[in-house]
């Protein structure tokens, strides 16, 4: 019976009562002074995603609420509990650092989204050939997005562990970022979010979170 | 487990901000964080890839996001 994996954490915790994808019920498997979040990978999973997807989430946030956890890519099982403990004890080395830099912290994200245009200037100087003034358009808003980011980092930065800023697909006009945040500063963090978004003017900023810190489990998102 | 559920679970992991950025925030790190397991994709990536795709276009195309939060200019 193949297993999905939800999320790597010390040895000592306790599957969550909580169901998994599926309705699955969670289970540990432990090695190498590890544990992994997993259930059985649901026989028939029907189409649509969201649900699955709150379905993980919700299993890792419940192991997250008692432990520092490395929440699991979405979607991936493995062929049994004895390639799960394989893959604890595999990759000890690489958790263990993992661990260490997420502990006692939690991911909040941030995506801001540039207004539109306003309307109140000249649609396009007559001067200008339209492809020109096309170019003129798209790197105003390109320097926008910089401002954007800058004024996230200056803003955030002093309040993250670590912060990483992102462009997310298919969206041109939005930048997101994900900030490793400590227990103790998440409210400082959100109220500083909360005023940026007021300052901010041309865009639309949000924050989300706390969530596990997907954006930094893996070592290249080491700061 | 009911859709009820979820949807109170979508509220609890978003303390402000409106539910599509939560959603959006969730697909970015469950499709493309978190510790990257060797072994089968078992469930339906393509079908969520949709979805994705159909709320970025969604949210991309509402400037106020269904809520009129955003301060008009002049402050600066």
């Amino acid at each position: 019976m193949s297993v999905l994996v939800y999320a790597i954490c010390e040895s000592d915790a306790d599957a969550p009562l909580c169901r998994g994808v599926g309705g699955q019920p969670l289970r540990i498997v432990r090695d190498a002074g590890l544990a992994a979040l997993v259930s059985d990978a649901p026989a028939d999973v029907p189409g649509g995603g969201e649900q699955e997807l709150w379905e993980h989430e919700q299993a890792v946030e419940a192991l997250m609420a008692e432990h520092d956890v490395l929440p699991a890519r979405f979607g991936t099982s493995v062929s049994g509990e004895e390639e799960a403990r394989g893959l604890l004890s595999e990759r000890a080395a690489e958790f263990r650092r993992g661990l260490a830099r997420v502990a006692g912290s939690f991911e909040l994200a941030i995506r801001a989204s540039l207004a539109k245009p306003s309307g109140s200037g000249p649609a396009r100087s007559l001067a200008e050939s339209p492809g020109s003034s096309y170019m003129h358009a798209l790197k105003a808003r390109e320097d926008l997005a910089k401002e954007l980011d800058r004024r996230i980092a200056l803003a955030l930065g002093p309040l993250s562990r670590a912060s990483r800023s992102t462009r997310p697909r298919g969206a041109p006009e939005t930048v997101a970022s994900a900030h490793l945040v400590e227990r103790r500063r998440l409210g400082e963090f959100r109220d500083r979010a909360a005023q940026l978004a007021e300052e901010v003017d041309f865009a639309e900023v949000f924050c989300t979170g706390p969530w596990p810190p997907y954006s930094f489990s893996e070592d290249e998102g080491a700061p | 487990m009911t859709s009820t559920a979820l949807t109170t679970q979508a509220r609890a992991t978003a303390p402000y901000g409106a539910r599509e950025v939560t959603l959006l925030d969730l697909l970015d790190r469950l499709l493309e964080g978190g510790v990257a397991i060797q072994g089968d994709i078992t469930l339906a990536v393509a079908d969520i890839d949709l979805v994705d795709l159909s709320l970025r276009i969604a949210v991309a195309s509402t400037d106020t996001l269904g809520h009129g939060r955003r301060r008009k200019g002049g402050s600066r």
